[in-house]
């Protein structure tokens, strides 16, 4: 995806180039073909491959109910956010998302207060966190590393400071350092 | 060529306003239906017929139209309407796919 964009930008780039060194060849494409080529062929070649793409890949992630995945519990509340692992025995952390690598994850978002968003720019998209009501966003990480995340919806004098890490590590890492925090007293 | 009349600024708004009505038709539609946890095939259906009542809209503006290009203005409105015909089933089409509610 980041060299398909990167070959289209530098095409552009040489394209816009090319008319200001070599005008001559500029002129030789008429009005009508920049328009058609730019403005139709390209977006007609380039769109349609991308939008199949995000419709399979949205699919896939979708949370349909019964296919086994790891839940978790995410609690926004004025200024933090409680995560919560019913499957590893009720652990909770505070400001700290746990992930396991390499596999889908259903977060489960609600709030107490007011409404938030959780958002981990490199791993997903926004979804709100509204009180009364859980939204359901399916996630997967592909690799191990330390990501951060911040309540995208203003939700009073302390959301900008409303963040919180998210460490992916192997699913066998995964489990010993939740289970390790569901036995602790 | 020969002078446009004020009403056929409408003519340019025609296409993408029905596109507009086709989304606000289409998440309404959506979005009840799914609250109100009626069957997938249901939407699948109520959205297809919403989709192609638009289509079906737009493709008789554009044989009404084809025969109006007389001026500069009615050309623009033609291809408007192409593009929002287009922008319809490449925008709508694919819901009828999709799994409609999770």
């Amino acid at each position: 995806m980041f060299f398909g964009s990167l070959v289209l930008f530098a095409l552009v780039m040489v394209a816009l180039a090319l008319t200001f060194l070599c005008p001559n060849w500029a002129r030789r494409v008429s009005p009508a073909q920049w328009i058609i080529g730019g403005g139709l062929v390209l977006p007609a070649l380039v769109l349609p491959p991308l939008v199949a793409w995000a419709l399979v890949a949205g699919e896939r992630l979708l949370p349909l109910p019964g296919q086994g995945v790891t839940r978790i519990e995410v609690v926004a509340e004025q200024f933090g956010w409680q995560f919560g692992y019913p499957d590893q025995g009720g652990a909770t952390t505070v400001n700290l998302l746990h992930l396991p690598a390499g596999e889908p994850v259903d977060l489960h978002i609600t709030s107490t207060d007011v409404i938030h968003s959780f958002w981990v720019p490199q791993l997903a998209g926004k979804l709100d966190a509204i009180p009364g009501k859980t939204n359901v966003l399916r996630l997967q990480a592909d690799r191990t590393g330390t990501f951060y995340g911040q309540c995208a919806e203003f939700c009073g004098i302390g959301h900008a400071f409303m963040r919180f890490e998210v460490e992916v590590r192997e699913p066998d890492d995964f489990l010993r350092v939740v289970d390790g925090l569901a036995a602790e007293p | 060529m020969s002078p446009t009349r004020p009403a056929s600024l409408l003519w340019l708004v025609a296409g993408f306003g029905l596109w507009s009505t086709a989304l606000i038709l289409v998440y309404a539609l959506h979005a009840v239906g799914c609250a109100f946890v009626w069957p997938p095939a249901a939407i699948r259906l109520g959205l297809a017929l919403v989709l192609l009542a638009h289509v079906a809209a737009l493709l008789a503006l554009i044989h009404h139209q084809r025969r109006r290009t007389v001026n500069l203005l009615l050309q623009v409105a033609l291809w408007t309407l192409v593009a929002a015909l287009v922008a319809t089933a490449f925008t709508y089409g694919p819901l009828l796919l999709l799994t409609p509610c999770v």
